[in-house]
């Protein structure tokens, strides 16, 4: 590297490439830059095919400065020699970079392929920063779990949130059972009182509003303890780990064996999540084939002009009819057997809607608008809708009619029924 | 002086063909680069030094269609006159 060859040196290199003799590879090496410069000398220019060109080339005369004292300075007329390499020896000597190629940059390819060098660049950076320090994403995750388990606040922490929890829970396991065991055991539970009032049509609407309304808010409640559960959860994990914090020093021996008591805290806690989540979309979803609750607000609202049974009851009735049909919701679509149990005591179901029509059809009722729609299951048939929803499985050809079946002998589960919303013409 | 000439001129010096001369030529170049390559640098007495220099790739534009492009790195052989050659041209006319 870097040393200087002499001239000999190379003869002898070309000597055993060629084959010749030593002696004459040498003389060849001296004559050959003597010829060149009695070439260059006489015609101003020398051509050695395979090897370069060596060509004298005159400089004109320049000024320029002299750097040390400023002065100005005139370079004479000058030659120089200058040396163009043959196009084979450039190649010779480039061999090592002959693989690079000149490339055409198109200025938004050349941001594409920077970007993407970047990102493979980053991802590298990355993939290695990930290798080397192994530990660092452990700690996060061994530290919560600690945290949990360790320390006795952060059990006390933990605890007020189960009970928000369960309490949550238990509202939404609440809920539809209030509606559901009076019904089918005729009890006389605080739930029946939203109903019996308006069968009675007694005066003292405030005790039905008032039952009602806890039931109401419930209800509506129930879509929400799902939501603040995981809240709950999550504030549990929040405020375990600065709990842990404090008692982290002191509390290391204790952690050892509240962990697994932690930790099947915690299992529970994610079973009953798990749990909870479950029952809700099990009582969640019946909603659905009905109308909605306000619909059926709208037409208990609409009916009580009418001065049909209920409508003594000014304000008591806006707030009872929702509740009862609220709480006949959930249980209404369900499978047979409830249906089965609800045909006992007819009339319960959409109280209003069955109070303000007669017990058997005549020509007074109308069909106005759409009540909803209704999915058909096993054991369903068309009189128990009618009989649920209307009072009398005499309604059932109103369904028929409404929804214009041709056999309507023949229904099969899955089918999506129309029900009409019935009305008594003025 | 064209190849030729110098060819001609080789072959009577060393007593050889010029078709010999022309092969030794090549070969010579051969051997020259093989050597250069490595960053020596070939002096000649009287004559001047050969080396290999180092280019860094960069970028070109073509200013008819302002095309960019970019060249690559190479490798490229250099000469450079000594004095007494400098000399030996200049004091002649």
């Amino acid at each position: 590297m870097n040393r200087k060859l002499s001239l000999s040196e190379l003869a002898a290199l070309l000597a055993q490439r060629q084959g010749v003799t030593k002696k004459k590879a040498e003389a060849f090496c001296r004559y050959f830059f003597e010829v060149i410069t009695a070439g260059i000398a006489n015609d101003q220019i020398a051509k050695v095919k395979g090897f370069g060109t060596f060509k004298i080339v005159t400089v004109e005369e320049r000024e320029s400065v002299n750097v040390n004292t400023g002065e100005r300075i005139s370079i004479g007329s000058h030659s120089k020699v200058s040396f163009t390499p043959d196009a084979s020896l450039k190649e010779l000597v480039n061999r090592p970079f002959s693989q690079f190629q000149t490339v055409v940059l198109s200025d938004d390819n050349v941001v594409e392929d920077f970007t993407a060098i970047d990102e493979r660049f980053a991802a590298e950076q990355a993939k290695a920063a990930a290798s080397t320090p192994p530990e660092a994403p452990v700690p996060p995750a061994e530290v919560p779990l600690g945290a949990e388990e360790a320390a006795v606040p952060a059990d006390a922490v933990a605890k007020p949130a189960v009970p928000e929890a369960e309490a949550a829970a238990f509202a939404t396991l609440q809920v539809p059972n209030p509606a559901q065991p009076p019904r089918s055991a005729a009890e006389p539970a605080p739930p029946v009182d939203a109903t019996a009032p308006q069968e009675h049509t007694d005066p003292p609407a405030a005790t039905p509003a008032a039952e009602g309304r806890p039931k109401n808010s419930a209800s509506p409640a129930a879509p929400l303890p799902l939501a603040s559960a995981p809240q709950s959860g999550t504030d549990n994990d929040i405020t375990a780990p600065t709990a842990t914090d404090d008692m982290d020093n002191n509390e290391n021996t204790r952690s050892t064996w509240l962990k697994p008591l932690a930790l099947l805290l915690g299992a529970l806690l994610l079973f009953f999540l798990g749990y909870l989540a479950g029952s809700r979309h099990l009582f969640g979803s019946p909603c659905t084939p009905l109308a909605a609750p306000d619909t059926l607000v709208t037409a208990a609202d609409s009916l009580n002009p009418d001065g049909e049974a209920v409508s003594e009851q000014p304000d008591g009735m806006p707030d009872a009819p929702p509740t009862a049909a609220q709480a006949e919701l959930p249980s209404a679509p369900s499978p047979s057997p409830e249906v089965v149990h609800a045909q006992p005591d007819a009339p319960v179901p959409p109280a209003a809607e069955t109070a303000s029509l007669p017990v058997k059809p005549d020509d007074s009722v109308v069909v106005n608008g759409s009540l909803g729609t209704y999915t058909l299951k096993d054991g369903d048939s068309l009189w128990k809708i009618a009989q649920k929803y209307y009072g009398s499985r005499e309604y059932a050809r109103y369904i028929i009619s409404y929804n214009e079946m041709a056999n309507p002998d023949v229904v099969h589960t899955g089918a999506v029924l129309k029900l009409p919303r019935l009305q008594v013409k003025r | 002086m064209n190849n030729k000439d110098f060819l001609n001129d080789m072959a009577a010096r060393i007593g050889a063909t010029p078709k010999e001369v022309q092969q030794m030529v090549g070969h010579f170049s051969a051997v020259l680069a093989d050597t250069l390559e490595e960053g020596d640098i070939l002096p000649v007495q009287g004559f001047g030094s050969f080396e290999v220099k180092k280019k860094m790739e960069r970028v070109v534009v073509n200013p008819s269609t302002k095309q960019r492009q970019l060249v690559p790195p190479k490798l490229a052989i250099a000469f450079r006159p000594s004095p007494t050659l400098k000399d030996k041209i200049n004091e002649q006319p």
